[in-house]
């Protein structure tokens, strides 16, 4: 009967509660297991809650110019000398207008490394591990090499000649290497990507370029026009009143 | 013999420049840079002289103003747990320390039990300290079988009322976080309250968050105002100490 009021009477929810009824065996106070929240306070918490639009952070697929703005504003950069060092180096290796081919690096044997280096050193060319991306991305903006910093993202490594030799020949090189795959890189003043770059390969050298040329104006002095040129007066007038005449035709 | 000199020619220098002639170029060492990390300064820290944790008495010192001297029952009030501590809720050597997140009663079975375990654990260039007194508060305890009624029973035992926010303990000397943390997290666990390890670094980095999310605020209906004024009649279903705490604790 107690049971059937009690379910009856309004307020029933509010006292259907084991916290509620149970008034003995507590001698401590009920402040450390939590009272279960009605709606309306919830509500109420939720009407009253803080509302704050906190800063942002910096995306990270944004171009290599506002990453240094946007990294400085959210950090406080620390100053290393030991860092500061290797900034240094960076910077002389990109102020010394060297050539240079960006590669990414798959995983790789250190023995396969070595042999690769040697090749490599066969032709002129040498390895660079320590250019480091994160160093390379601070020094590029405000440079000529901003381009290439899409390229300045995972596991890279870079060619560099010691002896001045020709980049042409790198590509047929690294068909060889499987695990170096070419991206870019900058080669003769030039920002390539890789296409441009196997375009580049297949140009013939300079000797082959003159000796073209020279044929090409030899052609002037001893060809077809020469011989029209250094003809007879009449035969030359004659051609050039045909030609006159063709030249109207066409242009009615 | 001969099978001797044979392994021991393997291990020599000479086998390894033959070894390096084998192939096309020789094999050049090249040296890497060392990272080396900077030790952290630790001139500004004092040690104190006593660096271990006191021992602390089960039973407190009797109660002179009374007539027999003996100890009198007290209620089991609630008031000494709840709300924020007010007071003891900073780090006096501005280290290291653990921090109580709930309000709850400590006994002595508690301190004996972290005393025994800090002191094994510090070193020469480590101190610990109390930040609690000693039990004072009386608990008392009926009998097993015993029934309802006949007076209050007498005290079994003395516990130490904790409130939220409070620290218990505090450690420092020349030490990082990391060590800190090893030794600390057995007491943070053992507590029947929830508790965290906490640095001096933490406690400024959470005030100045709290700074700014309160100058950042862009609701204009705080917890406090709306509930002096009773706004959506909450006042029903809310305690004074939401009214006084804003819903906090």
């Amino acid at each position: 009967m107690a049971a059937l009021v009690k379910r009856v009477s309004p307020g029933w929810h509010l006292y259907n509660n084991w916290n509620f009824t149970m008034a003995r065996f507590i001698q401590k106070g009920n402040f450390r297991r939590k009272k279960r929240t009605l709606t309306s306070q919830r509500v109420f918490l939720l009407a009253t809650e803080e509302i704050v639009i906190a800063p942002p952070k910096p995306p990270k697929d944004i171009s290599c110019t506002k990453y240094k703005a946007a990294s400085n504003m959210y950090k406080e950069e620390v100053p290393n000398p030991y860092f500061e060092f290797r900034n240094k180096l960076c910077k002389e290796f990109l102020e010394k207008d060297e050539s240079f081919l960006i590669c990414h690096r798959n995983p790789v044997t250190a023995s396969a490394v070595y042999d690769y280096r040697m090749k490599l050193k066969q032709k002129g060319f040498r390895l660079v591990f320590g250019m480091t991306n994160t160093l390379l991305r601070k020094n590029i903006p405000g440079t000529k090499f901003e381009a290439l910093a899409p390229y300045l993202v995972s596991h890279n490594v870079l060619i560099t000649s010691s002896n001045g030799s020709d980049f042409r020949s790198l590509p047929a090189l690294l068909r060889k290497m499987p695990e170096f795959i070419l991206l870019g890189g900058y080669v003769d003043g030039m920002l390539l990507s890789r296409d441009n770059l196997m375009k580049y390969s297949k140009l013939p050298d300079l000797d082959t370029c003159r000796s073209e040329t020279a044929g090409i104006l030899s052609l002037i002095a001893g060809g077809k026009t020469s011989s029209l040129i250094y003809s007879h007066a009449q035969t030359l007038g004659a051609n050039l009143k045909q030609y006159e005449k063709q030249i109207k035709e066409e242009s009615d | 013999m001969s099978t001797k000199v044979y392994l021991n020619f393997y291990n020599t220098n000479a086998a390894w420049v033959i070894k390096s002639l084998s192939k096309p170029h020789s094999y050049v060492q090249s040296a890497a840079y060392m990272k080396i990390k900077v030790a952290p300064n630790y001139d500004d820290i004092e040690i104190p002289e006593k660096k271990k944790l006191r021992m602390m008495d089960k039973v407190p010192p009797p109660v002179l103003h009374t007539a027999s001297n003996l100890a009198v029952q007290q209620r089991s009030e609630a008031k000494y747990c709840r709300g924020p501590e007010p007071i003891h809720n900073k780090l006096n050597y501005g280290q290291y320390g653990v921090q109580a997140l709930d309000g709850g009663y400590l006994s002595h079975k508690h301190m004996d039990a972290w005393r025994l375990y800090i002191n094994s654990k510090l070193t020469n260039v480590m101190f610990a300290e109390w930040r609690i007194e000693p039990p004072w508060k009386p608990v008392t305890k009926k009998g097993t079988g015993k029934r309802m009624g006949k007076g209050k029973s007498s005290i079994s035992h003395y516990v130490t009322p904790v409130k939220a926010g409070r620290i218990l303990l505090e450690v420092g000397g020349e030490i990082e976080y990391k060590q800190v943390y090893k030794m600390l997290r057995h007491v943070a666990a053992q507590c029947p309250f929830d508790a965290r390890i906490i640095s001096a670094e933490i406690l400024q980095k959470e005030e100045e968050q709290k700074n700014w999310i309160a100058t950042n605020n862009l609701n204009p209906f705080s917890f406090r105002y709306c509930a002096r004024n009773n706004f959506l009649g909450i006042k029903k279903d809310l305690s004074p100490y939401d009214l006084k705490w804003s819903g906090k604790y």
